[in-house]
Order: C-alpha cells, then structure tokens, then sequence
C-alpha cells in the first residue's frame, strides 16, 4: 500500500499562516504581519523551493492561494486539510459534524479514488465527512500545485482514539487519488498512531509529527515518540523541530536526524532567513 | 529555565482502579473528553448521551463503539457509570449536572455550570453533601504556564501584591461565518479567567466598571476593577474583537513588595528583587517547553483537567476543580452585569 521512498525530505511549513503555531506570541504576530501581502508570502515560497524545499506544508486557504495565485509556476503543496480554524470554537458541535457544506458523493472528485468512500457515506462513517471538507478545502489549491493530502491531526486523532481503522484506511485511499500524490497523517500522538498503524497493516506515505529536543508536544512521551520514528515502514517528518521557540533550528535538525527522522518541515516561524537556512539544511541532495 | 518551584502534576494520586466514565454533551468538548477518556489508562468510556441524533450520528461514524443516547436516564440503563463529564450547552448544563449529582455520581463540568447564577439554580438547590461532589474545569486552570504562576503567588515570594491587573484577550466576534450565538465575551472568556482570579488571589466580593459593546448588542470588551475578599484590587481588560490573537491570550501580572510576576499561556517572568523560592534575583523566564507535561494523550484543552478529574477519583486532592470557585464566578459575572448597567460598585455573591 506505502510507496516507499516518495514522501519528501524537507518542506517549507506555512501552516502559520492560517493556523496558531507553538511559539511566542511576540514571534507569532511578527511572522503573521510579514506575510500579510501576498506578495511577500508567494517570494518566500519560491525562494524555500530555490533553496531546496521539496515542497509547501500549508493549508489551501483563500490567504494561500492569493500567494501561490501571485505566480507563474507550479509550487508544490502537501495541502493540510480538513482546516480547522480557531474561530471554530464558537460552535458547539466539532466542524465535521457540521453539515450545510456537505459536498456530498457526486463532488468528492478523486474518480475511482470516490469509490473508497462509499461504504463511508452510507455507514456515516468519519472518513466520509472528513473526505468532504478536505473537498471543501482543495478548491483553493491548482491541480499543478497538489502534491499530496496530509488529513489534519484534529481529524487523524478522533479517529485513532475512537480506534477506527477504516477511517485510516479509506482516507488513504481517497487522498491518494485525489490530490494525485501523496497521502498520509498528521498527529499530535506519533508513539499510538505508528503502534496502531502497524496493527492494523496500513502504511500511509508518510506521518507528520512533532520531533525535539526537549520532548515538546511529543506523545505519549519522548521515548514514545522517538521509538516511533526507529520503526521501520512509516516515514515521520518532523515538525514542531525547536520546541516552541527554545533550541536552535540546527538543534532540533539534528536531533530529528539522528533519531531517524525521514523529513523534516521547519515552520515559517521557526526561520528568519529562509533561503539560507533551509539551504543550510541541505535539502535532499544533502540527506544522508 | 526550570528554577520555579514545581508544581504536582495533574494526575499526581492517580491509582490502577479504572472507573467508568461517561460524558454529557457529543459537542467539541464532549468527543475531546470521550478521545480523552477512551486512552486514559485509569478509566474507560462507559458512554454518552446528546439529545440531538446528528451529534450522535457523528461519534458512532467517528468509530466510539460505547452506547449513545439521547437521554441521561436511557444511558444509565444501557452503560452503568462512576462519573459524568458534562459537556452540554449553556441552557441545559447546570440541570443535566445536578440530575447527575443527585443520583450519586462524581461530576466534572467543562467550563462554567451556566451563563449566570439563575442558570445555575439547580446545583445550588442541591444539598451541600451532594454538590461538594460538583467539580468544574476551566482552561486557564490547568494551563502549565498559569499553572506554575499560581503556585508561584502562592508560595509568596512576591510577598504582598500592590498592584495586580489580568487580562483576556482573543479574536472571534469578527470572525468570518462564525457568529458565535447568544455569548458574549463576558461568557466566552472572562469567566475562564475569573475562575483563575479566585484561585489565586481568593473570592471577588465586590466589582466595577465599564463595558463596550462594539458590534450590536452583546458585550464585547469589558473593563472592570475587582476587590477581592482579601483587600487585594485587580483591574481587569477583556475583549473579543482585537485582531492578531488566534487564541485566547490569559494574563496575569502581580506586583509585589519583593517582585513581579507576569503569568499567560505564553511565557511565565517571574523578577526577584532577591533569591527566593529555589529562584535567582532577577528575571526568571519560562516557556511551555520548559515544563513537563505528563499527559500521554492530549485532545485538548480539557484534557489536563479530565486527568485532575480522574486522579481525584482514585483519592487525589481536588485543588481546582472544587466547584464553589466556579459558582463564585458566575456570581461575579453577575456582578459585573449589574455594575454595567448601574454604574456603581456592585457586590457579588453566590
């Protein structure tokens, strides 16, 4: 089912654009001002791909798009989806229970992709609804410009809590041919999600989780998490690499790296010079 | 940057027994604290009601394989339970809770019990034996960075605070296709930080102030002066409608005879003017990294106080959770209500 080899080595992480990233708010508000104009923001992600980034991590929002809509070439995006804005919260029920915007069977667009979700439609199974607001989300994002589905860790852990594997299973499936490349899982629990993956024999192209130093946001724990990433099967990229703010990118590369990371995606905020730092990190000719 | 006393961790007292947990309310809330539960190793997920059958719909698909009903009574038949986690709206919470109580399970509430003390009549009407088993959790409580800041205050190395003014700030009643209904930011955020007040610095026994309402009826900034039980005065700014705070911004700052203290979900600076408490003279900064976080699985904000809840079910100190505080709140947001529209100082009370 995994396409060994094909999940990217290094990333440009622009999901603070549209999402609260784990940093101070002084830094948070900083980067957020500078990428006000899509101008500034559509410069940065070509010179992250100059500078050896495989690919853009970020969630296809109206924002996004006017950056990507600002050029002439394809920018490759691992598209984060379903969004799950903040503002969310002043709804009671959670955003894929909502419905109203549901796109339903005949507009999920992945060809035979649609047909894994089938089953899902009809059961009302999670994968379904999840499969319908990613739908939502990649109307923002060109055909040219998609590299891949990586389902948002809202979604990806209520379903590994509720224990459902079909939802693994079926989101994969769909992922895969819709946005014609890569499809896995991003998760706030790489220690569970890898364990559970393995037993239920399902290998998606890659998980994205936190990897640091310091432990941060690593679950269950830090051991827990870094024995994940020494499994064999599931390539993890790292993110959340300097914990918050607290250690060097260098730092947090590094322990990423040695503790068998496959990727690595240093967030906007975690970059000051874009360019010569993720050139700094070698990008995939300087992989190991 | 690890030199501010510890404080227990949130499931410090937590034994083997695994008690049967069920949750009120399949809303945000109520699937984290079902994810929460499901993957706590001392408790299980006994079940859930929600009145509304599409949320119900919605957990079966997400994959819970725990009874759903759409009534407390038809839950108790079908999964047995220790405790409750109730989650549900506003209007039905304090009801569905005090049901929960009188029939003799452990209650935890997500947040405050109601909008207002009225709304709350039906844990207040219970006898105290019975509401003594009422807990109530709201985020800034168990947030580690307040966390530590509380224990902080409480260790008194500030010795007496002269000036103390806390804040709430977060962007939302502007937001885009998402009207939030009925709230203002009164309910949203300020009871949060209320609960957090009285925690630390004591009960609130008399308020004043001003409030704004900027884009219709509701109140969306506040600012009020708080007199604590004991003589301590805070000033007090909250507003939903400030760009640039994705999230809700909590601050505490206390100033005190032997130093400052600035506390929020962001960064903890602490400034001696001498060596105390296990911490150096000058500035002591600390990020959330810098503190441990015991929790294997996180599903969110509640989370850490769904662990305090569990751990105090196998014998642990209740500590926030006691829900008298959470009641006191909502007497202060009436307060604050009243002294809006008067003008005058008002007394709270609950």
């Amino acid at each position: 089912m995994s396409r060994p080899g094909s999940a990217p080595r290094l990333l440009l992480g622009a999901t603070c654009v549209d999402l609260p990233p784990r940093t101070t708010r002084d830094r948070a508000l900083e980067v957020a001002g500078r990428f006000r104009e899509s101008e500034s923001l559509a410069v940065t992600l070509v010179k992250a791909l100059a500078a050896g980034a495989e690919a853009v991590y970020a969630v296809p929002s109206p924002t996004m798009r006017a950056a990507l809509a600002e050029l002439r070439r394809a920018v490759p995006v691992l598209a984060r989806l379903p969004h799950t804005p903040p503002s969310a919260d002043l709804h009671y029920e959670p955003d894929f229970a909502r419905e109203g915007e549901r796109d339903g069977a005949g507009t999920l667009g992945a060809g035979f992709g649609a047909f894994a979700l089938v089953p899902a439609m009809l059961s009302g199974e999670l994968s379904a609804s999840v499969a319908a607001r990613c739908e939502h989300g990649a109307r923002f994002l060109a055909p040219r410009d998609r590299r891949g589905l990586a389902v948002a860790a809202q979604a990806t852990d209520l379903a590994l809590a509720a224990g459902n594997a079909r939802f693994f299973e079926r989101m994969l499936a769909w992922g895969r041919a819709r946005f014609d490349g890569l499809a896995g899982f991003e998760t706030a629990h790489l220690g569970l999600l890898v364990r559970r993956l393995h037993e239920w024999g399902i290998e998606p192209d890659f998980v994205i989780a936190p990897v640091n130093p310091r432990g941060y946001a690593m679950k269950p724990d830090a051991a827990g998490a870094l024995g994940a990433l020494r499994r064999d099967g599931i390539p993890v990229l790292a993110n959340e690499l300097r914990a918050g703010g607290v250690v060097s990118l260098e730092e947090g590369v590094r322990f990423a790296r040695e503790h068998g990371a496959h990727g690595l995606i240093p967030e906007l905020v975690d970059l000051d010079d874009v360019a010569s730092e993720l050139r700094a990190l070698g990008g995939p000719a300087g992989e190991a | 940057m690890t030199a501010v006393p510890e404080t227990p961790a949130p499931d410090a007292g937590a034994g083997p027994a695994v008690h049967r947990l069920a949750v009120a309310g399949r809303g945000r809330a109520g699937i984290a604290h079902a994810m929460a539960i499901a993957q706590h190793d001392a408790c299980t997920f006994a079940g859930a009601f929600a009145p509304r059958a599409d949320l119900r719909r919605f957990a079966r698909g997400a994959g819970f394989a725990a009874p759903l009903e759409g009534s407390l009574s038809r839950l108790r038949e079908r999964a047995p339970f220790d405790a409750l986690v109730v989650c549900a709206p506003f209007d039905s919470r304090a009801g569905v809770a005090a049901d929960a109580l009188a029939a003799g399970h452990d209650v935890l509430v997500d947040g405050l019990p109601a909008r207002t003390l009225e709304g709350a009549a039906p844990i207040a009407a219970l006898p105290p034996d019975v509401r003594a088993r009422l807990r109530c959790a709201t985020p800034s409580l168990f947030h580690p960075l307040l966390r530590r800041g509380a224990s902080v205050l409480a260790s008194g190395v500030l010795g007496t605070p002269r000036t103390v003014r806390a804040s709430v700030f977060v962007s939302r009643v502007f937001s885009h296709g998402a009207p939030p209904h009925g709230d203002d930011v009164l309910d949203f955020a300020v009871g949060d930080l209320l609960v957090l007040l009285d925690h630390v610095l004591g009960p609130i026994v008399r308020v004043s102030g001003a409030a704004q309402r900027l884009y219709g009826e509701r109140i969306d900034e506040a600012h009020a002066e708080l007199v604590h039980a004991n003589g301590v005065v805070t000033g007090l700014d909250a507003s939903w409608s400030v760009p640039g705070y994705p999230r809700a911004a909590v601050v505490i700052e206390v100033e005190g005879e032997a130093g400052s203290l600035i506390a929020s979900d962001d960064a903890l600076e602490v400034d001696l003017a001498d060596p105390a408490g296990g911490m150096p003279a000058g500035v002591t900064r600390v990020l959330p990294a810098d503190l441990p976080d015991p929790l294997p699985f996180d599903a969110g904000e509640g989370s850490r106080a769904l662990h305090a809840f569990v751990a105090s079910l196998h014998g642990a100190a209740v500590g926030e959770l006691a829900g008298d505080r959470s009641l006191r709140a909502l007497g202060v947001i009436d307060g604050m209500r009243r002294a809006f529209a008067s003008g005058a100082a008002e007394e709270c009370g609950a």
